[in-house]
């Protein structure tokens, strides 16, 4: 496995970072503890989840804190498994009806931080993570709880998720003023499709030493060898389709690129990621053990500048 | 005239800004004092130009631009007072390599140059043409505090930066207990909006002003169709981006054909609805169009049509991150 640094921090995580999402609601605990199982004996050591993961709603069961608590079980179960893992979860969505259950209030950063600390059965947080800019409420009241989680022992490290560049900026300039180490990763959505953070919010990130921690490295599956997927009798959801349609030509060059490179588009998806500065590490969300062994090939493949111009050129960088 | 002040600063400018870029090399001497004249006449207090206008297509020299507007101030009749003086530093001006860019030396020279160029002693908003990443804000702060302190210059601003060099800038100047950055001139309109991801955003946070150029994309959105069909011919380059937006300016054309007004002027009456505006520059290259101009300002477009005009001209989905996340 390689490791590296997220952003200017002395820390070491994985160049794969688990996204447990799917724990709970699609996942059952069995198969999820076998995921992280697997994860750690092949040198995955950055496991990522949040405080609401669990409900996806509809007809899937689940509530807002079972994945952490599948992974509190797991961790439960001795034999170093909390030991091995940089853990990162985040707050910031509503966990209930009472109005200071969610944002970024000092109030809700100390509580949603001891419930995490209870469903993940652990006494501290390796990385604690802002899940959204939160507008209403100012940065001196966010570094104020989060130093005071520092003090107490109860996180190491504060990252945020879903922020605009600027707000990156922001932030770090106001821990700085306070001598406060601030933010060290910013979690955003980034793909081959989805590639706007790189106008403003990488260059932020770049210049404050940020390690960057894409989410849906593979665009909700649509770099995942979707159309040859649904060639092979796979449906797509309603929601997916008119996608699939509109990037349909970008898709068919993509697909086409990746069978003469001879490599599974998803594991392209991701050597691609590996290959941009800024990234620390994209987060997978394998469904199973079999899936996350296949996603390590990514770390194998190296893109030459010719092979990334040719991706350049089917996803075109942000402008206009 | 309407005025309001640029971003949280207590300077009190028009919401139109006189672009001076054609003066010189698009509009001659004699031309560009008469719409001097006349756009003083009309109320709008706000002149913007560049250390380097003046050289376009071969026509003109750097530094010609500054050198007309220095003789038209030399004519006095307080025309240097009735004016809010806006000019930029950052791109070479000669060979020598520190003459651009935002390095102490730079700055130093560059607005010394601009000062005697524009026979005046002292620039209202000094601009930064562009965002320098080889030199740090202490530098520039450092060096524009100086120009403040002797009297050359009374306010910052910046052009063509990103949402998050405005909160680096406005952080250090904090920090020196400088006042920063009150404006920033940027490419915005109608058919160019990424800027309102996270420019705008950060630039309504630190309460700077922004001034959009090419507030008609280029002309795109002065009427280029009708002017096609009565004749014009529109450059290569044109024609190619009009192809490919060919349907929204028949939709945009034909629904400032329903309100009744010039697209020219709903394009600048857009931007001025817009909350982090302070004025856009308008480029007129003769009075006619100065005064056509002046009609933005009446034009008050209400929810509908402004939702119209964001089905015409989608813009990014929002501010960052909501436009591509949630």
């Amino acid at each position: 496995m390689q490791y590296t640094h997220p952003g200017r921090s002395g820390l070491l995580v994985s160049r794969l970072c688990l996204g447990t999402m799917n724990f709970g609601a699609r996942t059952d605990e069995a198969e999820s503890h076998a995921i992280m199982d697997a994860a750690l004996e092949l040198g995955i050591n950055f496991f990522d989840t949040a405080n609401i993961y669990g409900a996806y709603g509809g007809d899937l069961p689940g509530y807002r804190g079972l994945t952490e608590d599948i992974m509190g079980r797991w961790f439960a179960q001795g034999g170093g498994r909390r030991e091995k893992v940089v853990l990162a979860t985040k707050l910031y969505n509503p966990t209930g009806d009472w109005p200071n259950e969610g944002k970024l209030s000092a109030l809700h950063i100390r509580r949603a931080c001891e419930d995490s600390l209870r469903r993940l059965q652990t006494d501290f947080i390796d990385v604690y993570q802002v899940h959204h800019v939160d507008r209403e409420t100012p940065w001196e009241e966010i570094w104020q709880g989060m130093e005071q989680l520092v003090r107490e022992g109860k996180i190491l490290y504060v990252g945020s998720s879903n922020h605009a560049g600027w707000h990156v900026a922001k932030a770090n300039e106001a821990a700085r003023r306070r001598n406060s180490l601030g933010l060290i990763t910013e979690q955003c959505k980034y793909s081959l499709i989805e590639r706007r953070v790189e106008l403003e919010l990488l260059p932020a990130c770049q210049d404050y030493g940020v390690g960057v921690i894409p989410w849906a490295p593979l665009d909700g599956g649509l770099l995942g060898g979707v159309l040859r997927k649904l060639e092979t009798g796979r449906r797509a959801s309603a929601e997916t389709r008119p996608r699939i349609e509109a990037l349909r030509p970008r898709l068919e060059r993509y697909e086409a690129f990746c069978g003469e490179l001879g490599e599974e588009p998803a594991d392209v998806a991701l050597a691609w990621l590996l290959a941009q500065p800024a990234v620390t590490a994209p987060i997978i969300g394998p469904a199973d053990v079999a899936q996350l062994r296949g996603s390590l090939r990514s770390l194998e493949i190296r893109l030459d500048a010719e092979q990334l111009a040719t991706l350049d050129e089917i996803w075109p960088r942000p402008g206009g | 005239m309407q005025y309001t002040h640029p971003g949280r600063s207590g300077l009190s400018v028009s919401r139109l800004c006189l672009g001076t870029m054609n003066f010189g090399p698009h509009a001659s001497e004699a031309d560009s004092q008469i719409i001097m004249d006349r756009a003083l006449d009309a109320g709008i207090n706000f002149f913007d130009t560049a250390n380097r206008y003046g050289l376009r297509e071969g026509r003109g020299h750097l530094g010609l631009t500054e050198e007309i507007i220095g003789r038209w101030f030399a004519q006095g009749g307080g025309r240097r007072e009735k004016v809010v003086l806006a000019t930029k530093l950052y791109g070479a001006m000669g060979d020598w390599p520190n003459e651009g860019k935002l390095s102490a030396l730079n700055i130093r020279r560059a607005c010394e140059a601009s000062l005697r160029r524009l026979q005046t002693d002292y620039i209202d908003i000094y601009q930064m043409h562009h965002v320098d990443r080889e030199t740090p804000w202490e530098e520039i702060w450092q060096g524009m505090e100086q120009l403040q302190r002797e009297g050359k210059i009374l306010y910052v601003g910046s052009s063509n930066f990103a949402g998050w060099h405005i909160v680096k800038a406005n952080e250090a100047a904090n920090h020196r207990h400088f006042m920063g950055l009150i404006t920033e001139q940027c490419k915005y309109s109608l058919n160019a909006r990424s800027v309102e991801l996270e420019v705008l955003p950060a630039c309504a946070d630190y309460g700077v002003g922004t001034i959009p150029w090419s507030p008609l994309g280029g002309g795109l959105l002065g009427g280029v169709l009708r002017k096609i069909e009565e004749g014009r011919r529109a450059a290569a380059g044109m024609q190619a981006r009009i192809e490919a937006l060919r349907p929204q300016l028949e939709r945009y054309e034909a629904f400032c054909g329903e309100l009744g007004e010039a697209p020219a002027d709903v394009a600048l009456a857009w931007l001025l609805a817009q909350p982090t505006v302070t004025a856009p520059i308008i480029g007129p290259r003769n009075l006619e169009q100065l005064q056509g101009s002046l009609r933005s300002l009446d034009i008050e477009l209400d929810a509908a049509q402004l939702a119209e005009l964001d089905e015409i001209w989608p813009g990014p989905g929002g501010p960052a991150p909501e436009a591509w996340a949630w």
